[in-house]
């Protein structure tokens, strides 16, 4: 607050204290005081409106100093009013009153907006976990039925099955703390788990997948890690050049880490795309070109990642191949 | 024969279940009342149990426990629930293991088998014989008139099924899925070429025409 900002505030009292002067000055020239002395009434006058001035700014800004530097070292912005100390005036305590109602009625607001959401989320996962009981029906009825359109109907319902736990992991992204379990974990069988479940889909893709190379064991949590794999192997599909597919997964200890895997042999990824692919909604001209992409799958993955602790890069040669890597970190404690 | 319990209250599913299991040989009994089951347990202790949470009356949870206090009969949890709590909880209470629908049906099997294996004596022989052509699994050879011959994984598998399938058409579509099923995922044309290197090799040890290609439906011997 600068100290003409301070007297445009207060210009009416100043005003009207200087016209009240005036008027006892003439007041005081009737009564037959000479100029000297109305003079004097004067420097007096000014004397004192100007100590009050200096006095009221400097203690006005001294607090609004404080409010302002207090602000700034807030974390929660929003509970200033209830942290700053008294009011110093009627008038600020007010103007507290009004931030407080302010803050009530927007916590109202958030918390009703963050239960609706809660509740969307658990209708959400019931619904996916009612869904599956249908999916699993026709399955197991599909499985005992085996002819090639039944086949069809299997890679369908794969597709299907694959939507459906997308939608559950992208629910679930907010609390994958309170659902996960760590424990040692053989990549083979995360690997020939995904491979599995999309059976009919791959075999129909007329794919090979090589997973000789496949050995490590890491600490995590496989239902996690199967449905990273699930996304990277689907794209890999998705994006399948003119050549018959091929994908390679393979295991590598690198020393501090144990790095997975997964090469193919499709369109690629453009050297500008590729430090993008792991953002919301990003879809590269691959996925313009042709296919119903979102930009959710990778994504998923790379918060998926994070949330475990887990590196994952890509690697592309346009119309050659894509490497997706999983760097598990080999943590010392667990080694002893 | 293994008997299998199945204790689901979805009818579909129960009874789907209950036709692959005994297509692939396990005699198969359901729970289809749920007023008591302990009892109906009790009476007739089977090899393997497959229980779901979600039960009418006491949930699966609870029956696990039960079945634990007197019996150490293997049981693997059937659910839609797949949270990381309902895991281990599941498995805390004397669960064997654990499998979220909608199921993986080879890796059910598997996990069935396995458990159900634990501890009992393979009764599998030491090879299967056809023509005079022995196949032992186990070494991964041909074995015809005192020649071996070695076998990749690949096409140890292929004969494998053929063997066990003499004189049936076995088309293209089955043994791919079938080589799937174990681990070898292979697509239509890299089998053609194992099928050209396993007649390669039979005519080596002198057996021709073994495999009848039968045009447009697969593979006899």
């Amino acid at each position: 607050m600068k100290i003409s900002e301070y007297l445009k505030d207060h210009n009416q009292a100043l005003v009207a204290g200087f016209a009240y002067g005036l008027v006892f000055t003439i007041v005081l020239y009737l009564f037959g005081l000479n100029a000297s002395e109305i003079v004097l009434i004067w420097i007096f006058l000014l004397i004192t409106i100007s100590a009050f001035v200096c006095f009221d700014y400097i203690r006005k800004k001294r607090r609004f100093q404080y409010l302002l530097s207090m602000m700034d070292s807030l974390d929660k912005k929003y509970l200033f009013a209830e942290v700053a100390d008294k009011p110093i005036s009627f008038l600020e305590q007010t103007y507290f009153r009004l931030i407080k109602t302010a803050l009530k009625s927007m916590t109202d607001e958030v918390s009703l907006s963050n239960r609706m959401k809660e509740e969307y989320r658990d209708y959400i996962e019931q619904w996916i976990h009612e869904i599956k009981v249908p999916i699993t029906g026709i399955k197991l009825i599909c499985e005992n039925n085996k002819t090639d359109d039944i086949r069809k109907i299997i890679t369908q319902t794969e597709l299907i099955e694959r939507d459906v736990e997308r939608v559950l992991f992208y629910a679930r992204l907010g609390s994958v703390e309170k659902d996960y379990l760590i424990r040692e974990i053989s990549l083979e069988e995360c690997v020939m788990n995904t491979l599995s479940q999309n059976k009919q889909f791959l075999i129909q893709s007329g794919v090979c997948v090589n997973t000789d190379a496949i050995a490590h064991r890491v600490y995590s949590d496989n239902k996690w890690i199967e449905f990273i794999i699930n996304q990277i192997i689907t794209n890999s599909i998705k994006y399948r050049s003119d050549q018959p597919p091929v994908i390679d997964i393979s295991t590598e200890d690198m020393g501090r880490y144990v790095s997975l895997s997964i090469r193919d042999n499709g369109v690629g990824i453009q050297q500008s795309e590729i430090s993008r692919i792991f953002d919301k909604g990003f879809v590269g001209s691959n996925g313009r070109s042709s296919k119903n992409s979102t930009g959710i799958g990778l994504y998923l993955c790379k918060q998926l990642c994070n949330k475990l602790s887990i590196d994952i890069e890509a690697e592309s040669g346009i119309n050659q191949y894509t490497t997706v890597r999983l760097h598990f970190p080999k943590s010392d404690h667990l080694n002893i | 024969m293994k008997r299998i319990l199945i204790i689901e209250d979805e009818e579909l599913i129960r009874e789907e279940l209950a036709t692959l299991l005994s297509n692939v040989g396990f005699e198969v009994k359901c729970i289809e009342d749920f007023n008591n089951p302990i009892e109906q347990i009790k009476d007739d202790i089977p090899d393997l149990v497959l229980l779901d949470i979600t039960l009418p009356g006491s949930d699966g949870y609870s029956l696990c426990s039960t079945i634990r206090s007197f019996s150490q009969v293997p049981i693997i949890f059937i659910t839609g629930r797949n949270t990381a709590m309902d895991e281990l909880q599941a498995l805390t209470l004397g669960g064997d293991d654990y499998i979220a629908k909608p199921y993986n049906i080879p890796v059910m099997l598997a996990r069935i088998n396995l458990l159900i294996k634990k501890g009992k004596n393979d009764e599998q022989k030491d090879f299967i014989e056809y023509k005079g052509i022995q196949l032992h699994p186990v070494a991964g050879n041909l074995v015809y008139k005192g020649y071996e011959m070695e076998l990749t994984k690949t096409e140890l598998r292929i004969l494998y099924y053929l063997f066990t399938h003499a004189g049936e058409i076995v088309s293209r579509l089955v043994l791919v899925e079938y080589l799937w099923d174990n681990e070898i995922h292979i697509d239509d044309n890299t089998l053609s070429v194992n099928m050209t290197r396993i007649r390669d090799k039979l005519c080596k040890l002198g057996v021709d025409d073994l495999i009848q290609t039968k045009r447009g439906m697969g593979y006899k011997i």
